[in-house]
């Protein structure tokens, strides 16, 4: 190789200079004959060249500015960050920067002259001089004039990435090749790392149980994560870049908010957003934060759905309700008390002054001329006996009701104790009978009562008052169930069954049965098929709480062979009350 | 001699009923519808062996009558009728002689054992020195 060679050398490094400098114009100018001072001064890694060829290509570099004197280009080249290493076209190597050496471990002169693959490793290494080949015989480009990231091989024998560009340079039939190797190994670090802390905290985001959308301040999504998609099912690779209100028009009214949490740069909250879906209505608590870094303006809206919460909520506003009911139904059984005594005691007065045991009865009857044998006979005669008999047994039935509402509602604060279920059966069985609310809607006293109660069952664990109430919700479902039928006379059969340690307790009724796919959704609050006003939707969601939350048992319902439903309570019979 | 019994309740029909069978039990019975006519009546002279006693009254409450009435005339023994099936005997009651066993629920059914407890009371008065 002579100073040809050479020259076109400093031609390439005329490009990287243009390079370092953003000039894109990139050595298109011819050399001139112009001389300077012997290159291989210039470049120790240089090849001995001729002077008198290698004396046209400086003069570039002094067309650009005159101040670019050799003396700068040759320092700039060889303190140059990035490796630059120049090959001719059998891929030989003539000239290596200590940038290079320095990155691929060898002196230049260990590396001069040999073919450049020897930096390379597998596939490069091979390859190379194909490459080559085919480029000078096809000008099929792999690398050259556009530059990638490809792998180096150190002297060691380990490899690192690199950032290669290769420029060609041309004079009449002499090329040469100039490339310029940029270390990857930091800069892929840190792109590994950029990549794992970006999923790291991905997963933070999609773990979340909320729904976080990113939009800029256009409502446009930046940001989608797990929860989002799930509850959309719009992956977010479909999501970004979209309104996020055309994605989740339910929450149209919070693009104000968008604009009012950047404006004031702070979070605005919306609570219990109130959502139709279908045949029901979500809640959502949404925030949104303003998002201000570097310029971009946006904001993140976080939604949570609050649903069961809400309706836990009313849940228990509804158990105050029923419970303030029972505070009531307790202050009205004092009052009924009171005109049930009148009845009552007024009842016993006239059996006994109607009585031939009282013997004032016969003095007052004498003292009015009366026989009170014959008083007696006609009393008898008209059925009067009957009628008090039946007014005294109605009023003491009475207060049986009101007796046992009391208990219901004083109850209510006992804790757990062994239960007989068969017995509490019955005591609701006794309630749901004088149900006045729902007498309105059905006759319970045409409803025929089947009894399987197991002996053997064992008393079990419970608290009374919230099993009864279960066992209370159960039976007025089931007799709301058979009021709508006419065709065939109602039944509720009660069935306990000992299983294992579990008291198994069925409630059957032959109403019309629950659709198959409604079944799993009884136990929902604020599920409910009656009519508005028959049933708060809750008496079930209750039972469920009561049975599966504070006794840990379940409460599953079945279809009846032949119609109807069968609820079917499994409690464990050493229960203990939920902490 | 007839047992002379005031009955405090402010239901003239319950106050009636229990009227007829104490009479018919040979008792002298004198009704007052509140605490505060029975205080009146006891401070213009009455005199009474036992009285009944509802607890929930207009005006004055049972029990605070009843307190009254022990200061006026201590010789009076009482009998509480109520509709309250949670009622706990303050211990002013207590203080007074009253036991749980004084205490009658409404409605009653059978007026008979109120009957026998009055006569009982009668008794424990009369042997008292």
């Amino acid at each position: 190789m002579g100073g040809v060679t050479a020259r076109r050398l400093l031609l390439s490094f005329d490009r990287t200079v243009r390079m370092i400098f953003n000039d894109s114009s990139g050595g298109a100018e011819r050399p001139s004959r112009e001389r300077d001072g012997a290159l291989s001064n210039l470049f120790p890694g240089i090849a001995a060249t001729d002077p008198a060829e290698r004396a046209d290509f400086m003069d570039i570099a002094h067309k650009q500015d005159a101040s670019f004197d050799s003396t700068l280009l040759r320092a700039m080249v060889m303190n140059a960050v990035d490796g630059i290493i120049a090959i001719d076209t059998h891929g030989q190597v003539r000239m290596m920067n200590p940038a290079a050496e320095r990155l691929f471990g060898y002196a230049a002169a260990e590396v001069l002259g040999q073919n450049v693959s020897m930096l390379m490793p597998e596939p490069y290494h091979s390859e190379h001089d194909t490459y080559l080949r085919t480029y000078l015989e096809t000008g099929t480009r792999k690398i050259i004039g556009i530059g990638r990231e490809v792998e180096g091989r150190r002297k060691e024998g380990t490899t690192f990435p690199m950032y290669l560009s290769v420029a060609e340079v041309r004079d009449g039939d002499d090329i040469l090749f100039a490339g310029i190797v940029h270390d990857l190994t930091e800069h892929n670090q840190a792109a590994q790392e950029m990549q794992r802390m970006r999923s790291y905290l991905k997963n933070i985001i999609d773990s979340m149980p909320s729904m976080l959308v990113g939009v800029d301040i256009n409502g446009r999504v930046t940001e989608w994560n797990y929860e989002a998609e799930h509850e959309t099912g719009v992956p977010s690779r479909d999501a970004l870049g979209r309104s996020f209100v055309e994605l989740l028009p339910q929450l149209a009214a919070l693009q104000e908010k968008v604009h009012e949490a950047v404006r004031l740069r702070r979070s605005v909250r919306t609570e219990r957003l109130a959502v139709e879906e279908g045949d029901q209505v979500r809640y959502s608590d949404v925030v949104v934060y303003p998002l201000i870094a570097n310029g971009t303006v946006g904001a993140v809206i976080r939604v949570d759905d609050v649903t069961n919460r809400v309706r836990i909520e009313q849940m228990m506003v509804q158990t105050e309700k029923m419970m303030s009911v029972g505070g009531l139904a307790a202050g009205m059984a004092h009052e009924i008390n009171n005109p049930l005594s009148g009845i009552l005691q007024g009842c016993q007065n006239l059996s006994r002054r109607l009585s031939v045991d009282l013997p004032a009865n016969q003095v007052v009857a004498e003292e009015l001329g009366l026989d009170f044998g014959r008083v007696r006979d006609y009393l008898e005669k008209r059925g009067i006996f009957d009628f008090v008999h039946g007014m005294h047994a109605a009023a003491l039935r009475a207060s049986g009701i009101v007796a046992d509402m009391l208990a219901f509602s004083r109850r209510s604060n006992a804790g757990f104790a062994p239960v007989r279920i068969a017995e509490s059966l019955e005591t609701v069985l006794r309630l749901a009978d004088s149900d006045y609310d729902l007498k309105k809607k059905y006759d319970f006293r045409r409803i025929e009562v089947v009894r399987d109660y197991d002996l053997e069952l064992p008393p079990v664990h419970c608290n009374r008052t919230e099993i009864e109430q279960v066992f209370l919700n159960v039976i007025k479902n089931a007799a709301q169930a058979l009021a709508g039928q006419a065709a065939r006379a109602g039944r509720i059969t009660l069935r306990t069954h000992k299983e294992k340690d579990v008291a198994r307790i069925e409630i059957a009724d032959n109403g019309p049965g629950i659709d198959e796919n409604l079944r799993g959704r009884v136990f929902e609050p604020f599920f409910t098929t009656k009519p508005v006003g028959v049933g708060t939707g809750l008496g079930l969601s209750v039972s469920y709480f009561i049975v599966t939350e504070r006794h840990h048992g379940s409460i599953t319902v079945e279809p009846v062979p032949g119609g109807g439903s069968c609820f079917v309570i499994r409690l464990p019979l050493s229960g203990e009350a939920a902490p | 001699m007839n047992l002379r019994v005031l009955v405090v309740d402010d239901e003239p029909f319950v106050a009636e009923t229990l009227r007829a069978f104490l009479e018919d039990e040979g008792m002298q019975v004198r009704i007052e519808p509140s605490g505060e006519a029975a205080l009146a009546a006891v401070q213009s002279g009455a005199a009474f062996d036992a009285c009944i006693m509802d607890l929930r009254l207009p005006g004055m409450d049972g029990d605070v009558a009843a307190q009254e009435l022990h200061r006026l005339c201590p010789g009076l023994r009482f009998l509480f009728h109520t509709g309250s099936t949670d009622y706990v005997l303050p211990a002013a009651l207590r203080a007074i002689g009253i036991r749980k066993s004084h205490l009658f629920r409404k409605p009653l059914a059978d007026m008979a054992p109120l009957a026998k407890a009055l006569h009982a009371l009668h008794g424990a008065s009369t042997r008292e020195p």
